[in-house]
C-alpha cells in the first residue's frame, strides 16, 4: 500500500452511500485535504470509530501517511474513550462535530480537533491500534503496522479472489479487525463497498444489497444466526457470489446449513480463523473442504506459517497431539500498548504469535480448535476477558468471581442482596444483553487450600 | 388482553419497563432494542402469540406499531 495506491482505481466507485457515490479519485482527494490539516511529523489521532464514509475517509488519510492512529468504538461509553485519551495523550480525536469545540478541519459530520501540542514518542513502523476486548473497556491495544496490514491484505486476497467488479456491504464494525480487513482487501483490488449503518435485521439493508448488487456476506456467528433467523434460504440474492464467516466457532448446524445454502447456490462458503494480533486472518478452510473437514479452521493463508507447541515446554508437537496453536507470518503485530511508553516500542514478537488456543493437527495438516489457555469468552463476536470484568466488578466493590462459555456470563456473588444492583452495573457497563449473563448468589466461592479460587468448579456449579 | 401481553413480551425481550412501551418505540432508538434484542423478541412474540413470522414480518418491525400491523396479520387484534 503505497501512498498512491487509491489512485490505480481512480474511476472505479469506491464508497457507496444511500444516493451518492465516490470514486477512487473523489476519495484520494478528500484523504489528501485531511493529510494536508497535518503537518510531516508523526502525530498520533484518535478516531471514534462508527459505519460511516468519515471514518473511512480518515483512516485511509492517515494510512496514506506516516501518522499513527487508534480506532475506537463510538459508541462505546464516553468514560472509556476518555480514559484511553488519557493514557495515549492523541494530538487530535477524529469525531463528530460538537458545538463546543474548534476544529482544524471539517469533513461532513466529522471534524479534526486538536489535543495535545506535544510531540510522543512514536515508533517510525507504528500505524494502526486497535483494542481486543469488546465493551470492558480495557485500554490495551494491538500495535500494528503498515506491513501487518499489506501482507494480511494480499494474504486474504489471495484466496478471496476479490476483483474490481466486487462489491461489500458494512454490516460488521470498522474498528474490528474483521470489519476493518474487508475495507482494506476491497481497496487494494478496486472494489465497492457499500457504507450503511442500517442492520441485517431491517429491510433497509437488503434494499441496499440488492440495489447495489452486493456479492459477498461476511459474518460473526451470530451474524449467521441471524441470517438464519430472517430466512435467509428464502432470499432472492443473484448477486451474491461468497460468504464468509469468522469471529468465533460457528456450530456445526449452522455450518452445515449454509454449507447447502453456498451449493444450492453454487457460491462459496468461507470458515476463517484469525485474530487482532495477527492483523486479522491467520487460516481457512477451503470451500471444497466443508464436508470432509467440518469444525476445522483449516490451513495457514499464504505465507503464514501454523504449527502446535506444547504446552509446558517449547517443543513442536506431531500430528494428533493437543498443544497450543502458534502462527508465524509477516501480518503478526508488532505488540501490545498499556501505556504510552508502550507507542515508541518496536516489533517485540519478530512475527512469531502464541495464540491463546488449544489446537491438534490432523493426518492431512488441518487445524482444529479444542480449547482455550486464556480465561476469557465471546458475547457474539466480542471478547470478553473473565479476569477484566472481574476486576471491574471488584473495583466497583462488588463482591463477585466470574465464569462463562461462549455467548453467557456466568457471575457468582456472595452479596444476595446485590444481585439486581449487579445485574443493573453489568448491563450498563458492558452493554450485554440480559439474555447473555446470569448473576447468582453463592454462601462462598469454591477455593483451593491456598485460597486460590477454583473457576473450573465454580463454572460446574453454575452451569 | 392483546395489548398486556405484547407489552409483556416487549418488556421481557428487552429488558425494559413496561412504562416505556409505546406504539411510536422504535427498533434501535434505544440501547436495549439492539439486533440481540430483536433475535429474542422475535422468538418470544412466535411463542407468545403461537405463531410463525416469515423473512417480511421480522425486517419489518421496526416499531412497536409495525410489531401490532404484522400480528395483525396472523390473525392478532389489539
Amino acid at each position: 500500500m503505497n501512498s498512491d495506491y487509491l489512485l490505480k482505481h481512480s474511476d472505479n466507485t469506491c464508497l457507496i452511500l444511500d444516493g451518492y457515490e465516490f470514486s477512487y479519485k473523489e476519495v484520494d482527494r478528500q484523504c489528501k485535504n485531511i493529510c494536508k490539516s497535518l503537518d510531516k511529523t508523526k502525530k498520533l489521532i484518535l478516531l471514534k470509530s462508527g459505519t460511516n464514509i468519515e471514518t473511512v475517509i480518515c483512516y485511509l488519510a492517515l494510512l496514506k501517511s506516516n501518522h499513527a492512529m487508534i480506532m475506537v468504538d463510538i459508541s462505546m461509553d464516553n468514560t472509556i474513550t476518555s480514559r484511553f485519551i488519557d493514557i495515549y495523550q492523541p494530538n487530535y480525536l477524529w469525531e463528530p462535530i460538537h458545538n463546543d469545540f474548534e476544529y482544524v478541519l471539517k469533513f461532513k459530520n466529522y471534524g479534526l480537533r486538536e489535543l495535545n501540542k506535544d510531540l510522543i514518542d512514536l515508533h517510525p513502523k507504528l500505524s494502526l491500534m486497535l483494542s481486543t476486548s469488546g465493551s470492558t473497556g480495557s485500554p490495551k491495544l494491538v500495535r500494528l503496522s503498515k506491513d501487518n496490514l499489506s501482507s494480511n491484505t494480499y494474504s486474504i486476497n489471495d484466496f478471496l479472489k476479490i476483483s474490481s467488479l466486487d462489491v461489500a456491504i458494512s454490516n460488521l464494525p470498522f474498528h474490528y479487525s474483521y470489519g476493518l480487513s474487508i475495507i482494506n482487501t476491497h481497496i487494494d483490488k478496486g472494489a465497492s463497498i457499500v457504507i450503511t449503518e442500517k442492520s441485517p435485521m431491517t429491510k433497509d439493508f437488503w434494499n441496499l444489497f440488492k440495489k447495489h448488487n452486493v456479492t459477498s456476506l461476511n459474518g460473526v456467528p451470530y451474524s449467521y444466526e441471524i441470517f438464519k433467523r430472517i430466512g435467509i434460504d428464502n432470499m432472492s440474492l443473484p448477486s451474491l457470489r461468497y460468504i464468509t464467516q469468522a469471529g468465533g466457532k460457528l456450530n456445526e448446524t449452522l455450518i452445515k446449513s449454509f454449507r447447502d445454502f453456498a451449493n444450492l447456490r453454487n457460491i462459496d462458503f468461507y470458515i476463517m480463523y484469525g485474530q487482532t494480533e495477527a492483523t486479522a486472518r491467520i487460516s481457512y478452510l477451503p470451500p471444497k473442504d466443508l464436508n470432509s473437514k467440518i469444525n476445522s479452521i483449516g490451513k495457514p493463508i499464504k505465507n503464514g506459517e501454523l504449527f502446535i507447541r506444547d504446552l509446558n515446554g517449547k517443543s513442536e508437537l506431531e500430528h494428533d497431539k493437543e498443544g497450543e496453536l502458534v502462527y508465524k507470518g509477516r501480518n503478526v503485530m508488532l505488540g501490545y500498548a498499556s501505556t504510552l511508553n508502550d507507542l515508541k516500542k518496536g516489533n517485540d514478537l519478530n512475527g512469531v504469535l502464541p495464540t491463546g488456543d488449544i489446537a491438534y493437527k490432523d493426518n492431512d495438516g488441518y487445524f482444529y480448535i479444542t480449547g482455550r489457555i486464556k480465561r476469557f469468552i465471546k458475547i457474539h463476536g466480542n471478547r470478553m476477558s473473565l479476569d477484566e470484568i472481574e476486576n471491574n466488578l471488584k473495583s466497583a466493590l462488588y463482591e463477585v468471581a466470574c465464569v462463562g462459555k461462549d455467548n453467557m456470563l456466568l457471575v457468582a456473588t456472595t452479596e444476595s442482596k446485590k444481585i439486581n444492583e449487579i445485574k443493573k452495573y453489568i448491563k450498563e457497563k458492558f452493554s450485554l444483553h440480559h439474555s447473555t449473563f446470569s448473576v447468582r448468589a453463592l454462601e462462598k466461592f469454591p477455593s483451593n487450600s491456598s485460597g486460590k479460587l477454583k473457576y473450573n468448579e465454580l463454572l460446574s456449579q453454575l452451569l | 388482553m392483546n395489548n398486556k401481553k405484547i407489552v409483556e413480551i416487549f418488556s421481557k425481550s428487552l429488558g425494559i419497563s413496561e412504562e416505556i412501551i409505546c406504539d411510536s418505540l422504535e427498533y434501535n432508538s434505544i440501547p436495549e432494542w439492539d439486533s440481540i434484542a430483536h433475535m429474542t423478541l422475535i422468538s418470544e412474540l412466535e411463542d407468545g402469540f403461537d405463531i410463525m413470522l416469515d423473512t417480511d414480518d421480522i425486517i419489518e418491525m421496526s416499531s412497536v406499531s409495525k410489531a401490532k400491523d404484522i400480528l395483525g396479520k396472523h390473525n392478532i387484534s389489539f
